[in-house]
């Protein structure tokens, strides 16, 4: 999918479920997620709507310090019992490859929070983050994360098993 | 002796403000932490743990009862922070004590996260 030069912010929404695409401000991380979390607070537990936000922010942050170009496309919904969250940006061929191998690395772990632990280690001492970020999504989230490359543009998508609670 | 020479963080988003004395040093964080602010929070926790070494002191309490949200940029910092208490003699070491909030969801996943990294040294209160 090609990703649409348009206007600052677009959202389109259908219901629970919405696309956005925004610039590369940071700020802007943290005002999308104030709004996935009192959005999906409506339809979810408050614990996973608090899930959602946190994942919606550490994707957002990865996806605005990698991109090439002036956006990053976001969709949250739910579809086939998962509730799914998705970014999607241009990207340099080696920030590509760097975040498949830590997706990569995550899912030869069978505990996520032992992983977690041993990212906290290993980062402890380094001055980048070094994939914390996607860790906190699996082991603190509970969001299996996967990813889809087409040429330049790299898709994350974060997912969870989920039903909607009653509103 | 008041420790009251630190210059605290303040932006549209986040407060942090640190006060104490010879026995014991509090750092408020309030707002949302995140990717502007990390070096910052960053470097305050690197003055926090020189100014607790050079001093003595022997526990630090982290309050993040008012603390909306913190990334992982941000949380990394507070990882950092414990590694190297964690890596002091032992008796050079001092104890590290978190106040969270049970009704801020992300802090009781988060906190049980830093508690099993450094179960040695870091405390969590609700």
């Amino acid at each position: 999918m090609a990703i649409e030069q348009t206007k600052p912010v677009e959202v389109v929404m259908d219901g629970t479920r919405f696309e956005l695409q925004i610039g590369l401000e940071p700020d802007m991380v943290a005002v999308v997620r104030r709004f996935v979390e009192s959005l999906y607070g409506r339809v979810l537990d408050p614990e996973s709507a608090s899930k959602l936000a946190l994942t919606a922010h550490e994707l957002m942050d990865n996806a605005v310090r990698y991109a090439c170009g002036d956006r990053v496309l976001v969709r949250v919904g739910f579809g086939d019992g998962l509730l799914e969250i998705h970014t999607q940006n241009r990207a340099a061929p080696n920030d590509i490859a760097s975040i498949r191998v830590l997706i990569e690395e995550m899912n030869s772990w069978s505990d996520p929070f032992q992983y977690y632990l041993e990212l906290m280690d290993r980062t402890s001492s380094r001055l980048d983050s070094s994939g914390l970020g996607l860790g906190r999504i699996w082991a603190e989230a509970d969001m299996t994360l996967t990813m889809d490359v087409e040429a330049d543009i790299v898709s994350v998508c974060a997912a969870m098993p989920m039903t909607r609670s009653a509103a | 002796m008041m420790f009251t020479d630190m210059a605290g963080i303040k932006n549209n988003d986040i407060q942090v403000e640190l006060f104490g004395d010879g026995s014991g040093i509090t750092v408020r964080l309030e707002g949302s932490a995140d990717t502007r602010v990390k070096d910052a929070i960053h470097g305050f926790l690197q003055k926090t743990h020189s100014l607790a070494s050079e001093q003595h002191i022997p526990h630090v309490t982290i309050d993040f009862r008012r603390l909306e949200f913190m990334n992982s940029a941000c949380f990394k910092a507070f990882v950092t922070w414990l590694g190297t208490v964690k890596g002091l003699d032992e008796g050079s070491q001092y104890r590290i004590r978190f106040l969270a909030n049970d009704k801020i969801h992300w802090q009781r996943r988060s906190m049980r996260a830093l508690r099993c990294f450094a179960a040695s040294i870091v405390s969590i209160e609700n």
